[in-house]
């Protein structure tokens, strides 16, 4: 009895969650899913051994020895070995067993130069260099963010790619791959791709997948609505980083920031004693820009720039400072249009200052909200100094126009 | 002999419906209700991920798909699993207060009340228990029967039965404690 009379209190709110649609997916969203379900499908992989021990001491020098030759030698015929090397431009380089293979130094144009063998490189977005690339006898791969791998055999190569997209730059032409692409200099791709390589680039791949959705849900978190504050998109030239932060009372717009969300929840009674109530939202200590990413992926956009500027504010690690700054400072830029702000912050953190792991793209945003602000010159003497300091940056040939 | 050729011939017709399923097509054709299936069971702000997991597992599991249930039978079982994982991998910062509910507010009175509800009843369902949520979203508001319910979850007929009521039970009360929602389970909406 109890159960009907509940089921029959409850039919008015089970039917109306019944009838809400959930709002569609996009279609690229839509069609990436696919594509990685469809790369996960393929058999799984025979397990990869752990390098071993002198791999593990050669991967830590690697780094400070760009431009020697390595060759990994082949310990046996049935033993997948695999070296994995953190390069540390936000590259991570895996080599099977038997390849042989020059890594660049800092000021090469190319990240690696494979003459024998087969390689994967997982590249983060807009991390990387943008003229880096892995040269083979035959072909020039032009490396943005993504994840492929490079085989070479007796002088022929094979590209595959398990996320991204990258450019094969042959003599006579170049050649664009997508992810699930295969680059081969013969009709049937003779050069073998090491089945333990092809599943860590998919284990790449599907990483890099879940990153991009939860950068595409924070991508669509709605700014607030305010007149002094419209939205606007965020140039495609500057990507966010996976966590961002805000400002405080010193910054710009902060009367916009405190009256753009009204919540009429406020006046609303807690819900239900039978029911556990949801855990409370503590900022977790060993991540300070936690709170702000909670923030900003549930789309409250003026909650997430205040916590990533308290962080601004309170931190004593400077890397931290400056993550945050940039954070605060691209979302007071992208979100609310606020260029004054987004310059304070940036000056506060000094997350564009010399030893800033992020400061080739804080430079670009600096210009870019100079250039929002009508400062055509302070905005050219940024260019400059993103010129000087990032000769082959990304955004030279737009730097080198605004500089002028 | 005769069980012979009748396991030859069941296995001849499981090829054929394995064969008979162009995986691309097939997971293309599920996404759309993977997609409002997950919506339902689970908070928002992992809906998105628990998606691409399950397209993920149904495309290694078509492989095994035999065509002895329906094909939306065989895959709630794998999103209803999928969703299970979720909920247990869940942070706080997934807890979702609905913001859309709320940003509707500024709607004619009808329609914020409507998002406002919505948003609290998602709320609600966010609190229980998972094998809960789960029995309710699929016997309530999905509309599926007991039976077919419990096959889905892997459970017994009055396990499932148990859970339900409970569910129901732990919502009403806590739906008639909530200003909100509170017209909709003692008649003054619907």
């Amino acid at each position: 009895v109890t159960i009907e009379r509940d089921d029959a209190r409850l039919a008015p709110l089970s039917a109306m969650f019944r009838d809400e649609v959930p709002p569609p997916l996009p279609e690229p969203t839509r069609k990436r899913m696919l594509a990685a379900a469809k790369l996960q499908r393929r058999r799984p992989a025979a397990p990869v051994r752990s390098p071993i021990a002198w791999l593990a001491a050669a991967a830590v020098l690697l780094a400070a020895l760009g431009g020697t030759t390595y060759a990994l030698l082949d310990r046996a015929a049935d033993a997948p070995s695999i070296v994995s090397l953190t390069t540390g431009d936000d590259i991570a380089v895996s080599a099977s067993a038997g390849s042989t293979f020059e890594l660049g130094g800092p000021d090469d144009a190319h990240v690696a130069i494979l003459e024998q063998g087969v390689m994967l490189f997982d590249v983060l977005p807009g991390r990387a260099r943008p003229d880096v690339a892995v040269k083979t006898p035959t072909v020039v791969v032009r490396v943005t963010g993504t994840v492929f791998s490079v085989a070479v055999e007796d002088g022929r190569t094979r590209v595959d790619v398990f996320e991204g997209s990258v450019r094969v730059e042959r003599t006579d032409g170049q050649v664009d791959l997508e992810a699930g692409g295969v680059y081969s200099e013969a009709a049937i791709p003779e050069v073998e791709l090491p089945e333990a390589i092809a599943e860590l680039g998919r284990r790449a791949a599907a990483r890099r997948h879940r990153a991009e959705r939860r950068a595409e849900r924070d991508a669509r978190d709605e700014p607030p609505t305010s007149e002094t504050a419209p939205v606007t998109e965020a140039p495609a030239t500057i990507a966010p980083l996976p966590n961002e932060t805000v400002p405080n009372e010193t910054v710009p717009n902060e009367a916009v920031l405190n009256e753009a969300e009204p919540r009429i929840a406020d006046t609303a009674e807690a819900p239900a004693v039978a029911l556990e109530p949801p855990p409370e939202s503590q900022p977790d200590p060993a991540d300070p820009l936690a709170e702000g990413d909670r923030h900003r992926a549930e789309g409250r956009v003026p909650d997430a720039i205040a916590a990533y500027e308290a962080v601004v504010r309170t931190s004593d690690a400077p890397a931290t400072v400056v993550q945050a700054g940039y954070l605060a400072a691209w979302l007071r830029w992208s979100r609310l249009d606020d260029a004054a702000g987004a310059i304070a912050i940036l000056d506060r953190s000094r997350a564009d200052g010399p030893s800033s792991p992020l400061a080739e793209r804080a430079l670009v945003l600096r210009v870019r909200a100079q250039e929002q602000r009508g400062r055509t010159a302070e905005a050219a003497q940024a260019a400059a100094e993103y010129l000087a300091r990032f000769p082959h940056g990304g955004e030279r040939a737009a730097m080198e126009a605004i500089a002028r | 002999v005769v069980r012979t050729f009748e396991a030859r011939d069941q296995s001849r017709e499981e090829r054929d419906v394995r064969e008979s399923l162009d995986p691309d097509d097939v997971l293309a054709r599920l996404l759309p209700s993977v997609h409002r299936w997950l919506y339902r069971l689970l908070p928002r702000a992992v809906v998105e991920d628990a998606v691409q997991d399950a397209l993920i597992e149904l495309s290694r599991a078509l492989t095994t798909f035999r065509g002895d249930a329906s094909l939306e039978t065989w895959a709630r079982r794998i999103v209803t699993r999928v969703a299970y994982r979720h909920y247990r991998q869940r942070r706080p910062s997934d807890e979702v207060y609905d913001d859309e509910a709320v940003a509707g507010a500024s709607d004619p009175e009808d329609h914020a009340l409507h998002n406002e509800a919505l948003g609290r009843f998602r709320r609600l369902l966010d609190c229980l228990p998972v094998a809960q949520r789960v029995a309710f979203v699929l016997c309530d508001v999905e509309g599926l029967g007991h039976a077919e319910a419990a096959s889905i979850e892997g459970v017994g007929l009055e396990t499932l039965r148990t859970r339900l009521s409970r569910a129901r039970s732990a919502i009403s009360r806590a739906a008639a404690d909530d200003p909100i929602l509170r017209p909709f389970v003692t008649g003054g909406r619907s």
